[in-house]
């Protein structure tokens, strides 16, 4: 199989990752609940995952938080800072796990930036909404539909300026572009570990410039005779038993990631992508959705051919992709494709030129 | 010889504080808060040798890793808390 369905979740992952998995499973117990020696094996397997991220995110290791995806981070955030009737800041680019729970609140959603590929045009958008000081802020680093790769930084000084919380969607850039807790001066960065930092399922982090309300509430191994969840992190948000198994496994991931760099991953899923465009150039039928700002994800419309077709034909030569609204109706409205959807080509550090160019001969065989 | 224990508010909180106590290179040993020390249930501790305190003392100053308390057990198996 060739997989360039990344941006769902990243199928191959370096061996360590679940070496790291099964020797967890073998040796640690559960964290915070006893004092033997496999409780203790899982207490510290759990603190490397929180120390590898701090150094990857520019966080102290209480501040990073477990969660089980992005969406559990985003819903956390979201369910945080804001309450109903509150006016929000949005991209035009969200994903559902941002708009679901924001409508779910019964929130103000004021929709900044719809232009696709355009950071000057997203900039200016956000400067005027954040001037009207609203609740929060929140944004995706980098849509998942195409790739977009917003001025978050930007926004991010924009939030800070104006005293403006902000919860970032750190989904699509973890692992390939700079994504700091402490430069942004986010309140919140929700980010999955099954993506780009090559994780098991199961697994995503929140970094808290916040201590946060709880979503879930339970036992914590600590300030066990209180019956309000603890007011310090990580344990304010992490109710329950973990992923401990999960997080040997993220940690694993982290150290992959660290080890290529973030930007050599990055520059390498952006040649694959050039490569794509330019083998498939001379397809007319094919229409790129592509600009400057580009991370290592490719939405396309194939003319006269259904997108969950298209993908249906390629799966069946061994190729997988993604089609239809990617769970971000609001991405395809603003760029012009809710009628149609878009068939999805993205990559990871594993995926190689040979698989880029069988992409494209195929292509040219299928969809003339 | 005392031994004395640092008590923390949670299991990460102690392992923060044993790293920095590994950097500092002095040796800690983590354990569950002896239950004449525990405040709100559940803890974790770290134990410390008496000629380790005050280095022990200065390197989480240093590291600005904070604890709760700290303790000291007597020869009649009592527990002090001991006051900087």
């Amino acid at each position: 199989m060739i997989y360039f369905d990344s941006a769902a979740t990243t199928f191959q992952k370096p061996a360590s990752v679940p070496n790291a998995v099964l020797r967890a499973m073998q040796t640690c117990a559960s964290v915070g609940r006893g004092g033997h020696a496999a409780a203790m094996e899982a207490a510290e397997t759990v603190y490397n995952c929180r120390v590898m991220a701090s150094a990857l995110f520019d966080a102290e290791p209480e501040q990073v938080v477990f969660t089980m995806n992005a969406t559990h981070g985003l819903n956390t955030a979201i369910f945080s800072l804001l309450s109903p009737g509150a006016s929000v800041v949005i991209s035009g680019f969200e994903h559902n796990a941002v708009t679901r729970p924001l409508h779910a609140l019964g929130v103000d959603v004021r929709v900044a930036g719809e232009k696709l590929f355009d950071r000057e045009d997203t900039l200016r958008a956000f400067e005027r909404e954040i001037a009207k000081k609203p609740d929060a802020v929140v944004c995706t680093h980098v849509s998942n539909v195409f790739g977009y790769v917003l001025p978050i930084e930007e926004i991010a000084a924009l939030c800070k300026a104006e005293n403006v919380p902000l919860i970032i969607d750190a989904s699509q850039s973890a692992g390939t572009l700079p994504v700091s807790l402490r430069q942004t001066g986010a309140r919140y960065i929700a980010m999955p570990g099954h993506k780009g930092l090559y994780g098991p399922q199961g697994t995503g982090i929140l970094l808290c410039g916040d201590g946060g309300k709880p979503l879930l509430f339970g036992g914590t191994g600590s300030n066990s005779m209180e019956q309000d969840m603890p007011e310090f992190l990580p344990d304010r948000l992490e109710a329950g038993t973990h992923n401990v198994c999960g997080l040997a496994g993220l940690t694993e991931g982290m150290r992959f990631v660290r080890k290529q760099s973030p930007k050599a991953i990055l520059r390498h899923e952006q040649s694959l992508l050039a490569q794509m465009q330019q083998e498939l150039r001379g397809q007319e039928c094919v229409r790129f959705f592509t600009g400057e700002a580009q991370a290592g994800v490719q939405s396309v419309c194939i003319e006269n051919v259904d997108c969950e077709e298209a993908a249906q034909a390629l799966a069946q030569e061994g190729i997988a992709v993604r089609a239809g609204l990617h769970c971000a109706p609001l991405a395809h409205c603003s760029a012009g494709t809710i009628g149609t959807g878009t068939l999805r080509v993205s990559f990871s550090a594993f995926n190689t030129p040979q698989e880029v160019h069988r992409f494209a001969m195929l292509c040219k065989k299928l969809f003339p | 010889m005392y031994d004395y224990y640092f008590t923390f508010r949670s299991v990460t909180a102690a392992l923060s504080a044993q790293r920095a106590l590994e950097r500092a290179g002095v040796s800690s040993l983590t354990v569950r808060t002896p239950r004449e020390l525990r405040q709100k249930g559940c803890g974790y501790s770290l134990r410390i040798r008496e000629e380790l305190l005050a280095d022990a003392r200065r390197a989480l100053q240093a590291a600005s890793v904070p604890y709760q308390k700290v303790y000291r057990k007597t020869d009649r198996g009592s527990w002090q808390e001991v006051v900087t």
